[in-house]
């Protein structure tokens, strides 16, 4: 009996390490043609037309979901590397609208601090975390650059329930994690 | 009298610049050996941030500027792995940031950094080719992170008999 209680605490302890891991050190989000199409009109219809017009040609939209499981969020953003690739040499960087974060049905639930997935010469990383239910309730962020910063994790957003929106953690909650620029 | 001690931190800013253009905390020593304390040991950018968060006083950033410009030394920095960066306020007027080249790994393209709005001007040299991290007050305190979310982590030190 006693060995079978060490078997059950055993498996249990190893069940929580595993959380754990995933929590900490899990794929970033890959920002692929798998998980990121062109916008439909519906979903441009979410946008404020004076900020992103300008750059509606290389606005993309990025599905968020855990696994299989059905899609939690969309993220929409202005693939600036495409922008660039247009533009010839000794182009200004332009000031591009923060991506957005939006229920599949078109809530606005939050932004990024950074525009994703690059911002020349930076790039950011996201980890999409503490999922429940099929819903993100985290979101690690970590700009990754050629600057004198190197790489840079930034305070996370969490999402909170009452607001239904993601907000960045302040205080002793925005601790960054090791894990936070790796993973992609 | 009043105008000397921001002209001895230019000073010290220009030598210490033209002395190490590939070490920002011996740069920053440099600047710190000759204004502030002559026995300042060395320490790495990471570890000076931990002695100057220990040992100076914290002041936000419009107070950093007016005390650089009184000439005090007011060191700005944000820890890195492996490396951080540190740099000093230049004694100056704010001014635009970006409007230089860099060139754009990824894309293999020259791109020109626009600005980001006023700050400051800083002293900063790099071991990196950033070339927003190499300035001689001609560049800001904003530029050797060049994005707004990191520059938003970076903070300022004053030595403590400069806080009032």
């Amino acid at each position: 009996m006693r060995t079978f209680h060490h078997l059950l605490i055993s498996i249990a302890v190893l069940i929580l390490l595993a959380g754990h891991s995933a929590h900490a050190g899990g794929k970033a989000f890959i920002a692929d043609e798998t998980a990121c199409k062109n916008p439909v009109p519906a979903q441009l219809d979410w946008l404020d037309a004076a900020a992103w017009g300008p750059f509606s040609e290389y606005v993309r939209v990025c599905s968020v979901r855990n696994g299989k499981s059905p899609v939690a969020l969309v993220l929409i953003s202005v693939w600036a590397d495409l922008y660039y690739s247009d533009k010839p040499a000794r182009t200004e960087t332009a000031a591009m609208p923060k991506p957005l974060l939006f229920t599949p049905k078109g809530k606005q639930v939050g932004e990024l601090p950074a525009n994703f997935p690059t911002d020349p010469p930076a790039e950011l990383v996201l980890h999409f975390s503490d999922w429940r239910k099929g819903f993100p309730y985290e979101i690690r962020l970590c700009v990754v650059s050629q600057t004198a910063s190197g790489n840079q994790a930034l305070p996370p957003l969490r999402y909170l329930p009452a607001s239904q929106r993601y907000e960045q953690v302040t205080g002793a909650a925005a601790a960054t994690r090791s894990g936070d620029c790796r993973g992609r | 009298m009043a105008d000397s001690a921001p002209t001895l931190l230019k000073v010290a800013c220009d030598t210490a610049y033209d002395k190490n253009p590939d070490s920002c905390s011996h740069a920053v020593w440099d600047v710190v050996k000759a204004v502030v304390d002559p026995k300042e040991p060395h320490r790495q950018a990471n570890g000076m941030i931990d002695h100057l968060t220990a040992n100076w006083t914290e002041v936000a950033l419009d107070k950093g500027h007016e005390l650089a410009r009184a000439g005090t030394v007011v060191v700005g920095g944000l820890k890195g792995t492996p490396n951080g960066h540190v740099l000093v306020i230049y004694p100056g007027d704010t001014a635009e940031s970006g409007g230089y080249d860099y060139f754009y790994a990824k894309l293999k393209k020259t791109l020109k950094m626009r600005s980001r709005g006023k700050y400051p001007p800083c002293m900063s040299t790099s071991m990196g080719s950033w070339p927003g991290a190499k300035s001689k007050g001609d560049k800001t305190v904003w530029d050797p992170w060049a994005n707004d979310a990191v520059f938003a982590k970076v903070k300022f030190w004053a030595p403590k008999a400069a806080k009032s």
